[in-house]
């Protein structure tokens, strides 16, 4: 009877320990939950900020919006390093309609943009002559983003040897050696031999829209005229690889001397 | 005894309160911009270079050596009356962000050239009024010549572009009276009241130099054949001296009959040269 009564009182004494245990406890835990909704509720602010983050005006930002299951805007580690964070794109690139485009995909920005890279800026022919025809090749790229589209321009004059121009094709033309001629395209030519190239939209059609304007275009055909129009996009576009292919041929009358020409590829966009 | 399961209300009203109160400074804050007016971007914007080159380079001469360019700017205004542009030449185009000048550019020489289409006529009233490196001030000398919204064309000339490969932009803004607003800077609030804005995006790039020679040439030959007969089927090209049938019948004639030769009498020993003399390239 005496060990039954104690035993009693152990088991009343153990419950009260793990009652008052469970209570420190729970106590416990109800703060820590305190904290997190405290600070789940300043996390569900930070969008907020994220995108004071990103370009803007004092007045008017273009906000980004973000879709998507992985990437983000502004990745930033300390105060050193930030980044565009970019995986999962549920879909890239360019839509529009008549009056309104969008661009989708992580790696979007609000600044409209125009880049133009020129390559093969130095093309020494040597000596031309009226049985030959010389030819030469340089490349550019374009893109532009946020744009309407762009137009790629001949600025500058044909080639000269002082006050003397050289002639150049007014339309479309075969090459023919043993006449004055001046041209230029953007196709892949097989005539008065095998060079240049089409327009590379990078990486295809569906993402970069850049083309050779109809003159320019045909294999075989080059033309020259200060002002005309030789690439065109008629939207934003990732980059285009454009191919110039020059022809020089000169006639039995045509005057010697040094020949120069200084082509400027004049891009603009419209926005 | 507090149960465990129990709920502090203060708690409860202490976060409502701290995020009601972060909510109303987040939905606030855009009352404390600096402007928030009805301010639209302008459409179909441009600005087209009669030359893309790079100044201060060796290329003597436009196009070619960025020097002595003329910009036309074109835009379609939303908010029509405005009497006053200004532009910024900046390395970003976010109207209001802080505005580097491009490297190398210089503006202050700009003056209005031609006008393509709209109201931005030399002959209205319209002309720059101020020029630095890097802005171009352009207005009207009253209000009796706003812009409409038709699409506004018009040159700049005299500008020395930048010096540098790459892309740079243009902040345009326009303003209702002829002398810019409250405007005193591209940054900031000092953007001032404008009626609409855009950025452009220009870009510099290099210049693609081929070089070519045109020598004088003398050429000379004589040959039997008959130059019709030129075809050049052993080689060369027809019709010049290099053709193979040129070089196949050289001219030769023996004098004296017989065999061995050893006789001269009175007849005649013919000889049929022809030659061609060919020059060209003269300057």
């Amino acid at each position: 009877m005496i060990q039954e009564v104690s035993l009693k009182r152990k088991r009343i004494a153990f419950l009260s320990i793990l009652q008052h245990y469970t209570y420190e406890v729970m106590r416990v835990w109800k703060q820590t939950i305190k904290q997190a909704l405290l600070l789940l509720s300043l996390l569900l602010l930070i969008p907020a900020v994220a995108q004071a983050v990103q370009s803007s005006s004092s007045n008017y930002q273009l906000n980004e919006v973000f879709f998507g299951s992985g990437g983000e805007l502004n990745a930033c580690s300390g105060n050193q390093y930030c980044a565009k964070q970019s995986a999962g794109d549920l879909t890239v690139g360019n839509t529009k309609g008549n009056q309104y485009q969008a661009q989708a995909g992580f790696n979007t920005d609000r600044s409209p943009y125009i880049e133009v890279v020129v390559s093969n800026t130095n093309v020494s022919l040597g000596s031309l002559a009226a049985n030959t025809t010389k030819t030469a090749n340089a490349t550019f790229t374009v893109k532009a983003y946020l744009a309407h589209g762009y137009t790629v321009i001949n600025a500058s004059d044909p080639p000269t040897n002082n006050s003397y121009t050289m002639n150049p094709l007014a339309i479309p033309t075969a090459s023919n050696s043993g006449t004055e001629q001046f041209g230029i395209n953007l196709a892949a030519n097989t005539s008065p031999t095998s060079f240049g190239a089409d327009p590379v939209n990078i990486p295809d059609n569906t993402f970069s829209f850049g083309a050779a304007s109809p003159d320019y275009s045909s294999a075989n055909l080059y033309k020259y005229l200060k002002n005309d129009t030789v690439a065109f996009s008629n939207s934003s576009t990732s980059t285009t690889n454009y191919t110039v292919s020059y022809i020089f041929n000169v006639s039995n009358v045509t005057p010697g001397g040094a020949y120069v020409f200084h082509h400027v590829l004049v891009a603009t966009g419209t926005y | 005894m507090i149960s465990p399961f129990s709920i502090d209300t203060q708690v409860i009203r202490r976060i409502a309160y701290a995020m009601m109160a972060a909510l109303l400074a987040v939905i606030t804050l855009p009352v404390f911009q600096p402007k928030a007016g009805a301010a639209e971007q302008l459409q179909s914007r441009f600005i087209q270079m009669s030359d893309a080159s790079p100044s201060g380079g060796s290329i003597v001469g436009s196009p070619g050596s960025g020097a002595s360019v003329t910009y036309q700017v074109g835009f379609t205004v939303v908010t029509t009356g405005a009497n006053s542009i200004v532009i910024d030449f900046c390395d970003g185009p976010i109207i209001g962000d802080t505005c580097n000048a491009p490297t190398g550019m210089v503006a202050t020489g700009a003056t209005l050239g031609t006008t393509v289409t709209g109201e931005v006529v030399i002959a209205s009233g319209w002309s720059v009024t101020a020029a630095s490196a890097s802005q171009i001030r352009i207005a009207d000398d009253d209000t009796a010549n706003p812009m409409t919204a038709v699409q506004q064309s018009f040159n700049i000339t005299g500008i020395t572009n930048p010096s540098t490969i790459g892309t740079f932009f243009a902040r345009i803004l326009t303003f209702d009276n002829e002398t810019f607003g409250t405007y005193t800077g591209p940054a900031g609030v000092n953007v001032g009241n404008y009626l609409d804005y855009g950025g452009i995006a220009l870009s510099i790039n290099r210049v693609i130099t081929i070089t070519a020679r045109v020598q004088e040439q003398l050429t000379f030959c004589v040959t039997a054949a008959d130059p019709a007969t030129w075809l050049a089927g052993g080689g060369g090209t027809a019709g010049e001296c290099s053709a193979s049938e040129v070089g196949a019948a050289p001219p030769a004639v023996v004098l004296g009959h017989g065999s061995p030769t050893a006789t001269l009498d009175d007849s005649v020993d013919l000889l049929t040269a022809l030659h061609q003399c060919h020059s060209w390239s003269s300057s």
